[in-house]
């Protein structure tokens, strides 16, 4: 086996224990309030993977996870931490909400195609302003992404809450229902399963993303940006548009997910629809170390762990808050491992046929 | 819904200045415990993102504290040792494992979400406990008496703010943390154990933010529900950066957004017809208004966020 091999099969056996350790921490919370292990772990796996029907409710969350890690990798990869995919997919999906609405009337698919391609737009924008910020003002984008979430949100319910497109006759601040024409289909039925259109398509955008970062030029410009802002200037990409760009399409990714969430489950956009969800396909993209391949296998665990939780709460009582414990250790412990990796040196530096790496050295005594 | 039938009701007679800077000032002060804590961790060159949950979790352990009737010092010094307490565990995985700040610090918010939303639905009669007692040193009318009758944790801003101060620029301890936040090769290499006085800067971080969420919890809820802090921690990250990693700044930058705050609480009474959902952004956007305009003269601590190594 190359080096190369043995330096992939570790990197998934240290996801996989971050994982482990994840569900240990979120056990002992579990039996710390006194309720049975063995059957919320069961509740968990029957919320999840326990019926086409959990398994498509699996899935479409993963569908969200995956697109929203698309977008946060897309700009890690430009050296842009940006955790303002909540805010971004909120936008987004409120927007193709409107876009779906507004082109109800226009023949099949373009409702469909339209509403996708606003709401990419929406998201891209919301996420532009943090780029632009960055670019001109020099704000920190971690901070201003921060930020633009509370505000996204609050915009949301606040056009929800108007009267118009956005909102039905009802007391509720929601918008009007989203036409049939612009709905992502339900690929196995609507009596089997939920499973929609959203995951294939979330698949596709994702090895979209994969081949631009790491096979094509304005990829390789993206990376250098991540990695060498000076040299990539040098070369004579204007850094400052690019990290406008590169916010643009990684918010524009969130707003997908915000729109297969509310074009293929919800079917109306209410405020905090997808409240979490922004934070979850982050955490997706940090356990697969900005990788968009190893994003697909976490996106599902992520998805399966949210969609188990619902039937967690419901057959066993426990909070649903679980969730967010066992999300936060699993990113602790990506975190915390993440030096296992760094001392085996970068790859490129080691012989091509050179016999496995030793046991790695542990990390030098602070 | 045009500008012009927005301000037609407004009502400039309605606003009480006196009321409204007392509300900024209880809003402010909560963020500024934290802000000052985030201070010292930044300085010794560890962003915190987990402030916000650091500061949620010790929000949760002053309420149950109070609820359990222990008082509400225990309250105090609970909250304190807790927030000690969590800053140690985030301290182990980015001093000793080098782990990236950034990520930790966004699990530790969603771990002490979710641990803190458990605690609150098992006990949803945290939502009220014992607060705290009102201090009126200008009597009870007047303009003063308006801005000044506050909670005592209020007042404590005051001594803290003085104490951290003269602790970062006076003490030779303010100076080692300085020194391992700019330049901790060199404070290494002077015999500084770069990791030891980092450990130490986030514990004084710990210690604050637990202040700051026993003021929140006992002093303004008073008690403890679900998500309480909703993004108030990242503004205290805001208000260092608007501070300049300056003690008084900082403080100063937190009562600038206390006043945003208030404005939020009090703008339905002037006769401003402006929705609440917009109103209630107004704080954050201030925040980011204030960051892009005010970057003159501000640069953060150079090792910010880069675990320390020694060459070998």
């Amino acid at each position: 086996m190359s080096a190369t091999t043995l330096r992939r099969i570790r990197s998934a056996l240290i996801s996989i224990g971050g994982v482990a350790f994840g569900f240990v921490v979120g056990g002992i919370v579990i039996a710390l309030q006194g309720k049975p292990i063995g059957a919320s772990l069961s509740a968990l796996f029957d919320g999840s993977f326990g019926s086409l029907f959990a398994i498509g409710n699996t899935l479409n969350k993963a569908a969200a996870l995956l697109l929203i890690a698309c977008g946060y990798i897309y700009a890690a990869r430009g050296g842009l931490i940006s955790i303002g995919s909540e805010g971004q997919l909120h936008i987004g999906g409120l927007i193709g909400a409107a876009g779906a609405i507004a082109m109800k009337d226009l023949p099949r698919p373009l409702p469909l195609i339209g509403a996708l391609i606003v709401g990419f737009v929406g998201g891209g924008l919301w996420g532009a302003i943090a780029g632009w910020l960055k670019a001109r003002r020099d704000v920190n984008v971690v901070i201003s992404t921060l930020l633009l979430n509370y505000i996204g949100l609050k915009l949301v319910e606040f056009a929800l809450d108007r009267k118009g497109i956005m909102r039905d006759g009802d007391a509720e601040p929601q918008s009007a229902e989203i036409p049939g024409a612009a709905r992502l289909a339900r690929l196995l039925g609507d009596k089997t399963s939920a499973l929609h259109l959203g995951v294939p398509l979330a698949l596709i955008v994702a090895i979209v993303v994969w081949f631009v970062l790491s096979r094509t030029i304005p990829g390789f410009r993206v990376r250098m940006l991540g990695h060498n802002p000076a040299m990539a200037a040098r070369t004579g990409i204007s850094v400052q548009t690019m990290s406008v760009k590169v916010m643009f399409v990684s918010g524009g990714l969130a707003g997908l997910a915000g729109c297969s969430i509310i074009l293929g489950e919800q079917f109306r956009a209410r405020p905090e629809f997808a409240f979490g969800f922004g934070f979850a396909g982050i955490a997706v993209a940090l356990i697969a170390r900005s990788n968009v391949l190893a994003a697909i296998p976490a996106s599902v665990l992520f998805g399966a762990i949210l969609a188990g939780g619902n039937l967690l709460e419901a057959r066993v009582q426990v909070p649903n808050a679980i969730v967010s414990v066992i999300q936060g250790a699993i990113i602790v412990a990506a975190a915390g491992t993440a030096f296992l990796l760094r001392d085996t040196g970068p790859v490129i530096a080691e012989e091509p046929d050179s016999p496995p790496v030793a046991a790695p050295a542990p990390a030098s005594p602070s | 819904m045009s500008a012009l039938t927005l301000l037609a009701a407004f009502d400039p007679g309605s606003i009480n200045l006196p009321k409204l800077l007392g509300q900024a000032v209880r809003l402010g002060v909560l963020v500024a415990f934290v802000a000052l804590g985030e201070t010292f961790s930044q300085r010794a060159g560890v962003i915190n993102i987990g402030v916000e949950g650091v500061f949620l979790s010790t929000c949760c352990v002053a309420a149950v504290i109070s609820f359990l009737g222990w008082g509400v010092f225990a309250g105090f010094i609970g909250a304190a040792i807790g927030g000690m307490i969590v800053m140690a565990m985030i301290a182990f995985v980015v001093l000793r494992l080098r782990a990236d700040q950034i990520v930790t610090g966004f699990g530790i918010n969603l771990i002490a979400l979710g641990i803190t939303s458990v605690v609150v639905k098992a006990k949803p009669a945290l939502n009220s406990v014992d607060g705290l007692a009102i201090l009126r040193p200008f009597g009870r009318n007047g303009a003063l008496a308006d801005v000044f009758s506050q909670k005592w944790s209020v007042f404590l801003i005051v001594p803290v703010t003085v104490l951290c101060a003269f602790t970062l620029n006076r003490t030779a301890w303010g100076l080692r943390v300085k020194a391992v936040g700019e330049t901790p090769a060199a404070a290494d290499a002077a015999g500084i154990g770069v990791n030891r006085i980092r450990l130490q800067a986030m514990l004084v971080c710990g210690a604050l933010i637990g202040l700051g969420g026993a003021a929140f919890a006992l002093g303004q809820a008073p008690g403890f529900t679900e998500n309480m802090v909703s993004g108030r921690g990242f503004i205290a990250l805001v208000a260092v950066i608007f501070g300049r990693w300056r003690p008084t700044q900082v403080v100063l930058g937190c009562l600038f957004f206390g006043v945003f705050e208030a404005v939020t609480l009090q703008a339905s009474g002037w006769g401003l017809d402006v929705p609440s959902q917009l109103l209630n952004a107004v704080p954050y956007v201030a925040c980011l208004v204030a960051l892009s305009l005010f970057r003159k003269g501000s640069t953060p601590p150079s090792s910010m966020a880069i675990p320390f190594e020694r060459k070998r």
